[in-house]
């Protein structure tokens, strides 16, 4: 990571450089922060959501440290608890006011409201933060066969898949149903695709190759946002 | 370096880096965006991929067949499908990678790009992981043109940059051409004055130099207008404006005595007998009025023929001198017919009666013993024959008068054909006794091993017959060749139809381009009245032969003191002051004062001053008194 730091700089400074030269634009630069900044977080959560959600964070903060030394499984269902009783399903279309919107774990924890993806990513975030490796967790697109006022429904629908090895069968983070369960006990789920952030912030450096905002997919995006809340 | 060529180096400098830095800037700003573009290509191609092989049926046929078609269908470097523990299952390698671009090149701007990855899955359970890279040939043989391209541009508007640059630096700058020479010219003591330019700081430097230039002048003029009221009283007759009596002699005297151009003189005295009676009829102020208009007329005669002077010698006595050879008879006659006009207009009951003598004057005459010899003529004929004219020595003609034209004309034809020419040197000095040149007047030997004629023999022929310029060409040339040779500094004198000529001019600078080494000891004088009567002439000689280093001045300075001030901006090395003012300076307190004013405004424009005809060590010792530069004449040695 350090060396990963001094390459960082050492673009920033071209970067610097070509900005005076040009004297043209001004570049976005990123302070790419090491690991989770979480008085950062709590800071921003602060300023924008208030007190309580800033104790959250300081929770949160708590839990990951007190979950540094635990078992997998422990880690696993300690952040999936925190995040399933801290934030309250709801649309996107009623917080945000569009049709789907990825919220980062400050804007879900935040507003204590958020739709499965947000669950999702909060929870690969911050299982990731207490050293789960990112190639044992998956945000998977599944169907879910819903039961709504007693009426079958077919809704798309994302959950936060967990593999012990890559071989074998995940274990399931959701928020539909609150404990964690293997696949194969979740029959109402069947699974479209997966993914994580590997591949996507190329390797020899922190941060997005390609400044331009536009050009972001929604994960992408996120993440990128997230990065500025100070979680890496 | 000049300044036109330091900021010209600086434009281009400052082009050279603006215009690399864009190129590199734009070389690297599209290399950013080729990368970003196959970074979002390989991510997405990987996940398009991964997402149709999730969901088939995973056989391995499928798969590869899958791989296969997205491989051969577009553009891959690599495609790799792996397995859940990252061992290949099927592997697609693009080795027909060409690209345009030297290698250089791509070792010099790497795309670093990432391979795209996504993952593939069977139900719940990872299948495996798909890694995909892009061709980034086309990316670079597109980045290499495009560079090549930038860089065409860039020189070619480097190149209209410089091009145009340096014309508005030139135009920009050219005020800067004449201020540098003005500047120049200042420093040389020539004080012109030039238009002033608009540029802002060029402005001011020319109002600057311009006010220099023009207090100089102002200065000058002033002064020299205070000499000339000086000279005029000490010198000139109140009545008629007509030189008196001892200046008259002296002028006289100087010109005998300057042998160079002297060779014989004729001069003319006219009396008008009847003064008193003429006085008692007409009152005083009546006959000032008449002898005024006698004075007037002769000037006009003196101004129509540069040889002559007139003066009034005493109440009733006028005289004409003339410093050319000329007809006795005909001179007196003009003279006399001036007398007889003014006789015939007096409007009164009484007529002037005069008697005119007319004499010859040669090289061993004194103007005293001339005007005395007339005086006892005029006595012994008294009131006889009155209005008559009297011609003495008329007999004696000079021995050369009896060639005729065609005689002078081969005689000089000969001696210049055959380069029978010497310099004789009579040396100028300055105030501690050290040569300055020496003034080399020239002789012609005008029968082979005959005798050696000096200018004033047969200058006024070879005027005649169209020679003069050839003779100065000769003179110069002789000169030239003997400073080449390690001859002292030699100064020349120049006759005023060869400043008036282009072609001798053109002739002189041509022969002394060949031995330029010795231009600064070659000093051109000319005559004080040749100067001012062929001003711009002058001028132009002036700036032609100072452009090569040569000194330019003028000699025989003492009747046109009054237009010294024109002379602020030729940048004239000296002057030298007439004999007729240096003669017996040590008695008169009047051409002292006047002398120490000449030498002042010589100073003032930079000018040296030098007294000519210096006789003995009297005149020596008052003139270092005076501030004199320089001394040349009989009493001088070196």
């Amino acid at each position: 990571m350090a060396g990963n730091t001094n390459k960082t700089l050492g673009t920033l400074r071209l970067q610097l450089c070509i900005a005076v030269l040009m004297s043209l634009s001004l570049f976005v630069s990123y302070i790419a922060a090491e690991g989770y900044d979480f008085n950062k977080l709590a800071t921003l959560a602060k300023q924008k959501y208030g007190d309580e959600a800033a104790n959250d964070f300081l929770e949160l903060q708590q839990l990951t440290i007190t979950l540094k030394n635990a078992s997998e499984a422990e880690k696993l269902s300690k952040i999936n608890n925190f995040f399933n009783q801290k934030i309250m399903f709801a649309d996107d279309a009623n917080v945000w006011g569009q049709s789907d919107y990825w919220a980062t774990p400050l804007e879900s924890l935040g507003l204590h409201a958020g739709d499965c993806e947000d669950f999702s990513i909060a929870k690969y975030v911050f299982l990731k933060a207490v050293n789960i490796p990112n190639d044992k967790l998956r945000l998977t697109y599944v169907r879910a066969d819903l039961l709504e006022n007693n009426r079958k429904v077919v809704k798309a629908h994302m959950v936060l898949s967990y593999y012990p090895t890559p071989q074998s069968e995940p274990l399931i983070l959701d928020n539909l149903i609150p404990q964690i369960s293997p696949a194969s006990n979740r029959k109402d789920l069947s699974p479209v695709f997966s993914f994580n952030d590997k591949g996507l912030w190329v390797g020899n450096s922190a941060k997005p190759k390609s400044d331009s905002q536009s050009n972001l997919s929604r994960w992408r995006d996120v993440l990128t946002r997230m990065r500025a809340d100070g979680i890496e | 370096m000049s300044l036109i060529k330091q900021l010209w180096l600086a434009i281009i400098l400052i082009l050279a880096l603006a215009s690399s830095g864009s190129f590199v800037l734009s070389t690297l700003s599209s290399k950013q965006y080729l990368e970003m573009q196959l970074q979002m290509k390989n991510n997405d191609n990987a996940v398009t991929l991964a997402l149709s092989m999730t969901q088939l049926p995973k056989d391995p046929v499928t798969l590869d067949l899958l791989l296969s078609a997205q491989f051969d269908s577009g553009y891959y470097q690599y495609i790799a499908l792996l397995d859940a523990n990252g061992k290949p299952l099927s592997e697609r390698v693009n080795k027909n990678l060409k690209t345009h671009a030297p290698q250089w090149f791509i070792n010099a701007i790497p795309l670093q790009v990432e391979p795209g990855i996504a993952d593939i899955q069977e139900g719940w359970t990872q299948f495996g992981t798909l890694k995909l890279e892009s061709n980034t040939t086309f990316a670079y043989n597109k980045l290499w043109d495009s560079t090549i391209q930038i860089a065409l541009w860039v020189l070619l508007i480097g190149l209209i940059s410089c091009y145009l640059g340096g014309q508005l630096l030139k135009k920009i700058l050219k005020p800067l051409d004449d201020v540098v020479d003005q500047a120049q010219a200042i420093g040389e003591s020539r004080f012109i004055m030039i238009n002033v330019p608009k540029t802002k700081e060029f402005k001011s430097v020319v109002n600057a130099m311009n006010t220099l230039s023009n207090r100089v002048k102002k200065t000058v003029t002033e002064e020299s207008a205070r000499l000339e009221e000086l000279r005029f009283d000490n010198n000139y007759d109140h009545v008629t404006g007509l030189m008196n009596h001892d200046y008259f002699v002296k002028k006289v005297n100087a010109s005998i005595s300057h042998e160079e151009y002297f060779n014989e003189g004729v001069m003319v005295i006219t009396r008008i007998l009847n003064i008193a009676e003429i006085d008692q009829k007409l009152g005083y102020k009546e006959t000032n009025q008449l002898l005024k208009t006698i004075a007037d007329a002769l000037q006009q005669l003196c101004e129509q023929n540069p040889a002559l002077s007139a003066s009034r010698l005493s109440g009733a006595d006028f005289s004409v001198f003339s410093n050319q050879p000329a007809d006795c008879y005909s001179l007196g006659a003009s003279i006399n017919s001036v007398f007889e006009k003014v006789s015939n207009i007096t409007g009164h009951d009484i007529l002037v009666n005069f008697l005119t003598i007319s004499a010859r004057i040669t090289r061993s005459d004194t103007a005293e013993y001339i005007i005395n010899s007339v005086h006892h003529v005029l006595d012994d004929i008294g009131t006889e024959g009155s209005n008559n004219l009297h011609v003495i020595n008329s007999g004696e003609l000079n021995q050369y008068q009896d060639h005729n034209l065609q005689e002078w004309k081969n005689l000089l034809t000969s001696a210049l054909d055959n380069k029978r020419v010497k310099l004789e040197s009579y040396a100028v000095v300055n105030q501690v006794g050290d040569l300055i040149h020496y003034e080399s007047p020239v002789r012609l030997q005008l029968a082979s091993d005959g005798k050696w004629f000096c200018a004033g023999e047969f200058i006024t022929w070879a005027d005649k017959l169209d020679l003069i310029n050839r003779v100065d060409e000769l003179v110069l040339q002789t000169a030239v060749n003997s400073l080449a040779h390690g001859a002292m500094p030699i100064g020349l004198n120049i006759s005023a139809s060869a400043i008036c000529n282009p072609t001798f001019i053109d002739a002189a600078m041509t022969t002394i381009k060949q031995q330029i080494q010795i231009a600064d000891k070659l000093y051109f004088e000319v005559p004080e009245q040749s100067a001012f009567d062929h001003l711009p002439e002058f001028r132009k000689f002036c700036i032609a032969v100072k452009a090569l280093g040569c000194k330019v001045g003028i000699e025989h300075v003492g009747t046109r003191i009054s237009r010294l001030g024109e002379l602020h901006d030729l940048g004239l090395d000296y002057i030298k002051i007439d004999a007729s003012v240096i003669r017996d300076i040590n008695k008169n307190e009047a051409n002292k004062t006047l002398l120490r004013g000449l030498c002042m405004i010589a100073h003032s424009i930079g000018v040296i001053a030098i007294a000519e005809g210096v006789q003995n060590n009297d005149e020596i010792n008052a003139l270092k008194l005076l501030g004199i530069d320089g001394m040349t004449g009989p009493g001088i040695t070196l």
